[in-house]
Order: structure tokens, then C-alpha cells, then sequence
């Protein structure tokens, strides 16, 4: 295959330059006023050199991109025709004969010297003997003499670092039903993740923006903590997220972003610990989020706070199936469990001693009981709180957690 | 080669539970069955469910918790012995229905350690509107599945649809220290396994660490 490759100079922006020359090469490298890019290979698919510049050159008129355009099997040649001639060139001996000696990255003093001999352009220059050159400029001159025989050794260096790959469908009808959406959607995300596949990437981060018949947009952002490029599983999230909150107008066309991530490195065992894959797990919590409301499911976190309930429902994390040191104890510690809401009671006190319990749910006479724990905190501010709780036994057998708080009692929990 | 080589996520798929069990203060579970626990208040189930939880979650299993009142303590189970991060907690708030169709998804998942369906203080009504069909579904559905599903409550409710069925009775509660001045210290527990039936109840101690 011969290697070839095509420079684009350009005021345009990098982004433009970018999205012309990606549509020819993959290996691109964005230049300070330019882009360059390899397009050796296409002459199987486009033909001839003069075709494939013709095709960039058509790319470019579509884009509304003015430059100058060279194609040449040397990196460096066609980066020197580009920047120094308006055009399109395949760059060949006479195309860089042509060129005169200030383009060349010549020192200054240098140029006035063949200022002076009366050496106007490379094609005189070619005719001075290399050995005598080199003689009399270094071996450092043996670049300039490389350049103007097309002898460059230097190769792309790919210095674009994309984030995200994209997928665009503009519906030839307005669709109402987000069921009908499934196959395109499904069609867009096997595009995508084709494209992240290539690049070796996979995805955390997927953006859909919906186009609807009123000419507005209707951004969703889906965002995962783990990377993924299972097209059920973010098809299924995708919808789960649509429904939960549906745009409410017909859809005109669909825009999907997928961020990239480094692909998920797992190791699995036959023996390994029982728990769900990520995909699965988050589809089911998802799935029970819109069933009890997504703040109602997740992993208990343990607060380090003086207060009467530490702790709380962690709904943005989800459980993640690592083993500790296994712990061996004898007995089995006593487990509490609290009332949701707490149940208000009535105490009767006799000699200073709780006898009888009674509320809505139970009641009975009281056979023994522990405390009293005072606690108290946040005294500085409104949020106050101070109760005294007392651990205590009922003639039926429960053990129950009661509460004494500004006044009134409370049953809080039961010791089961 | 390579090809003729099963990939260790199929191996583990088409693994089978059906001879599994988790052994636990005596009592053998079965992996893929539906097991009842009940007892009054205070006879040591949600302890019981507790300790079998700490063993697998420390175990780097991943288990699940329908609350259905909400009635789930952290500290506790913290305390308990239970690694947090490794148990997914979904609070039902009272909501019986929502309960068993998040019990459904759980055992869609099929890779669950255990699925606890805590049905403590649910109000009698609502649990005899439970349908029978209910708990058959899920007999079906769990077979074959590593998972373990528990139900807890304060009476039988399962009926012939339970594999295996414990019946908690506490004996004693034991308190320490004199006078005024005393503190809750065990629960004495028999534990009877009503379905396989044995012959004779496991005497089981339930302690409150401070």
C-alpha cells in the first residue's frame, strides 16, 4: 500500500479541519494553521491521487472551508506545498522545484548567502552538489536537502484527544410514542458503540437529546459507575429514563453522546462471591427506583453524628459485592428495629418505677426494664434535641425501646 | 482453541444450587429456596436474619432487604456484624404490594446472596391479601438461583409453598445488674424447624453488645 497523506491549510477552526479530515482517515494530526492526514489506502476506494484530492476538495467547498490542499507521500512535503502555495496539489518534483528559497526553513543568514549566489529556488538549489552543501552548512543541512527531494521520514502524530462519539437520526415522521422509538434507538446505539469500539473505549456516560416538533430540545444525561458498552442494558436504561420522565411532545430526531471511559477489566471465577453483574443490578434498582421512588432504594450508611437517627439511605451508590475478613462469632447479637413512624405511649409510673406500657398496637404490664440513657445535643442551635430512652420488657415477652421527649412518650423500636 | 473453552460467566450460569446449603448456628439453608422464619416479637428472627446476612455480606455477597416498614436499623445491623455496602436496602413504607413486586425484580436478578422480605408489625389484613399464588411464583422462580429468599413474620403465612420453615420461640430475656441499674443482656431462643421437621428445637443465645 503506498503511504500517502493530505494537508489542508486552513483559517478554519480545528473542529471544522477535524470533522473534514475524519471523514477520510482516522489518523489525523491537527497542525498550528492546519490539519494533515493519511489517506493512504484510499485509492482503492476513492482511485487516484487527483480523485481523492478532488473528493477532500468537494468535502471542503461543502464545509465552507477555503485552503489550500496537497496530497504527497511525504508528510513534510505536503505540509510545505500546503503552506506555501494557493491550490490543490499532488505534490510531485515540480511542485517543489517551484518553490522558492524563503519557504524553506532556512536560517537567515543563509538565505542572504544564496541571496547573494543567485539561488531563487529549490530547482537551483537541487543542482548545487549535496556533498558540497553539506560541506559547507553541517550535517544539519541534510534536513533542508531531505525536505526538497521529498525524503521525510516523519509519521502522523495523532494529537487529537476526542472525548465523545455521536449519533444523529432525524425521523422522516414526528413520533408520539416513545415505543416507537425502540429499534432506531437500538440501531443508535450499536452505531455508537461500534465507533467506541474501534477506538478501543467504552462508555459511563451516555447523552440523549431529543428534537421535538416545537423546534426545542430535551436533554436526558445517564450516567453510570461503571463503564459499559452492553446495548440492552443502556437501551433498557434509556427507556426506563424516558418514561420517567417523558418529553410530552412529538419527537423529530435524536442526537446520542457516549462518553468515553476505559473499558472494564473483570475477572470473573466460577467460584467467585454470589452478586449480580453492575448492568444487572443497576437495571434492577432502576426498575424498583420507579416503583418506590428512586431516593427509597440503595445502600445504609452509617452516620458519625450525635444525633437521634444516624443514619441514612445512600440511593447514588449501590452495593459493591466486596468480601472482608469473615468474621466467626458464638452468638447472635441482639438486632433492633425501629417504628416508622415512632408509636406514642402511655406510661404509668408508680414509686418512681415504669409498670405499665400501653399504645394503639400493644400493651402490657411491665416485668423489668434498663436506663435511663440521656442524650442530648445540639444545644447550640434549633435543632435540640434531647430524650431519655429506656429498654423495657412487657409481661408478653417483647422487648421494646421507649422514648420520654419534651413531655410525651414514645415507643421507638422493639429488640427482636 | 480458545472457542472450545467455556468462559467462566457461562460456567457460572449454568452452575446449579440445588444441593447448596449455608450452614448457620446450626441451621442448614438451601440455596434457591423460599424459608420462613417467624416468631412473636421480640423471639430473635430479625437477629436471626441479621447474623445469616453478616456471614454472607462479609463473604462478598451482595444481599437485599425489602423493608417493608421501614424498620431496617443501620447501627444495628452495623453492629450486627453486617458490611453495609454490600446490602441494598429498599424502604416500601408500608406498601405491601410494592414490597413483593421489588421481591419479583430481586429474584428476576437471579444473583442475589439473599432477598430478606422483612414482614414485621405488617398488619394481619394486609398479609392475608397476600395470594398463595404469590409465594409459588416465587418457590418457581428461585429454584436453581444461588439465591436465598426469607420471609419473616410474626406468624406462619407461606403455607405449603415454604421449603423450609424455623419457628422462633423465646424462653428468657436475661438482664444484668441490680436494681434500677440493669441492662438488657440475652434472649434464649429455641429454634424449631417446622419444615424439614426435627425432633428436637436448637437452643440458640441472642446477646445485646454494647
Amino acid at each position: 500500500m503506498q503511504k500517502l497523506f493530505a494537508c489542508i491549510i486552513s483559517d478554519a477552526g480545528g473542529q471544522q479541519l477535524i470533522e473534514i479530515a475524519k471523514v477520510f482517515s482516522p489518523r489525523l494530526e491537527l497542525l498550528e494553521n492546519g490539519i494533515v492526514f493519511d489517506v493512504g489506502g484510499l485509492d482503492k476506494l476513492i482511485g487516484s491521487p487527483q480523485k481523492i484530492a478532488a473528493q477532500i476538495s468537494e468535502a471542503m467547498a461543502l464545509g465552507n472551508i477555503s485552503g489550500n490542499l496537497a496530497i504527497s507521500t511525504k508528510i513534510e512535503s505536503a505540509v510545505l506545498v500546503a503552506e506555501n502555495r494557493s491550490g490543490i496539489f499532488i505534490v510531485g518534483d515540480r511542485q517543489l522545484e517551484e518553490l522558492p528559497l524563503t519557504h524553506l526553513p532556512l536560517k537567515n543568514d543563509l538565505q542572504k548567502i544564496f541571496d547573494l549566489l543567485g539561488i531563487k529556488n529549490v530547482k537551483e538549489l537541487k543542482k548545487i552538489p549535496e556533498k558540497q552543501l553539506i560541506a559547507r552548512y553541517g550535517q544539519e543541512f541534510r534536513t533542508i536537502l531531505d525536505l526538497v527531494h521529498g525524503k521525510g521520514n516523519r509519521s502522523i502524530v495523532q494529537n487529537i484527544k476526542e472525548t465523545c462519539v455521536s449519533w444523529i437520526y432525524e425521523l422522516d415522521f414526528a413520533v408520539e410514542n416513545l415505543e416507537q422509538l425502540t429499534f432506531t434507538l437500538a440501531h443508535g446505539l450499536d452505531d455508537l458503540f461500534q465507533n467506541l469500539s474501534k477506538q478501543g473505549y467504552s462508555t459511563e456516560r451516555i447523552d440523549i437529546d431529543l428534537k421535538l416538533e416545537s423546534r426545542a430540545d430535551k436533554p436526558y444525561s445517564i450516567t453510570i459507575s461503571f463503564p459499559s458498552t452492553d446495548k440492552p442494558f443502556w437501551r433498557k436504561l434509556i427507556e426506563l429514563r424516558l418514561s420517567e420522565d417523558s418529553p410530552g411532545e412529538a419527537i423529530t430526531g435524536i442526537k446520542l453522546t457516549a462518553y468515553f471511559a476505559k473499558p472494564r477489566s473483570a475477572q470473573i471465577g466460577l467460584f467467585s462471591a454470589i452478586k449480580p453483574n453492575p448492568e444487572n443490578l443497576l437495571l434492577t434498582v432502576s426498575k424498583i427506583g420507579k416503583l418506590v421512588g428512586s431516593e427509597n432504594i440503595g445502600i445504609p450508611v452509617v452516620l458519625n453524628q450525635r444525633i437521634p437517627k444516624p443514619f441514612r439511605l445512600d440511593s447514588k451508590k449501590l452495593p459493591s459485592g466486596r468480601s472482608s475478613s469473615v468474621i466467626t462469632r458464638t452468638t447472635i447479637p441482639i438486632c433492633f428495629s425501629n417504628f416508622e413512624p415512632e408509636l406514642p405511649a402511655e406510661a404509668i409510673i408508680q414509686n418512681r418505677r415504669l409498670i405499665y406500657l400501653k399504645t394503639k398496637k400493644f400493651k402490657g404490664r411491665v416485668v423489668e426494664y434498663g436506663g435511663v440513657w440521656r442524650g442530648t445535643s445540639e444545644w447550640w442551635n434549633a435543632a435540640h434535641w434531647k430524650l431519655d430512652e429506656w429498654d423495657v420488657e412487657l409481661e408478653s415477652g417483647a422487648v421494646y425501646r421507649l422514648v420520654y421527649r419534651e413531655g410525651d412518650w414514645f415507643v421507638t423500636g422493639v429488640y427482636d | 482453541m480458545l472457542s472450545l473453552v467455556k468462559k467462566a460467566s457461562e460456567l457460572q450460569h449454568e452452575r446449579t444450587y440445588a444441593n447448596e446449603f449455608i450452614e448457620i448456628n446450626g441451621l442448614s439453608l438451601l440455596r434457591g429456596s423460599l424459608s420462613e422464619f417467624y416468631g412473636q416479637t421480640s423471639a430473635g428472627k430479625s437477629s436471626f436474619v441479621f447474623s445469616l446476612f453478616a456471614m454472607l455480606t462479609n463473604n462478598g455477597e451482595v444481599c437485599a432487604l425489602v423493608d417493608v416498614n421501614n424498620s431496617f436499623d443501620p447501627p444495628s445491623a452495623k453492629s450486627g456484624g453486617i458490611k453495609l455496602n454490600n446490602l441494598l436496602w429498599i424502604k416500601c413504607g408500608g406498601d405491601v404490594e410494592a414490597a413483593f413486586t421489588a421481591s419479583d425484580y430481586l429474584i428476576q436478578a437471579r444473583s442475589f446472596g439473599a432477598i430478606w422480605i422483612n414482614l414485621n408489625d405488617t398488619p394481619q389484613n394486609a398479609i392475608d391479601a397476600i395470594p398463595t399464588a404469590s409465594w409459588y411464583r416465587f418457590r418457581n422462580k428461585i429454584k436453581d438461583s444461588p439465591t436465598l429468599l426469607i420471609l419473616t413474620t410474626a406468624g406462619p403465612v407461606i403455607g405449603s409453598a415454604k421449603q423450609q420453615s424455623i419457628h422462633l420461640s423465646k424462653t428468657k430475656t436475661i438482664w444484668t445488674g441490680i436494681g434500677k441499674f440493669k441492662l438488657l443482656k440475652e434472649f434464649r431462643v429455641n429454634l424449631e424447624s417446622q419444615k424439614p421437621l426435627l425432633t428436637s428445637p436448637i437452643k440458640t443465645l441472642i446477646r445485646k453488645e454494647y
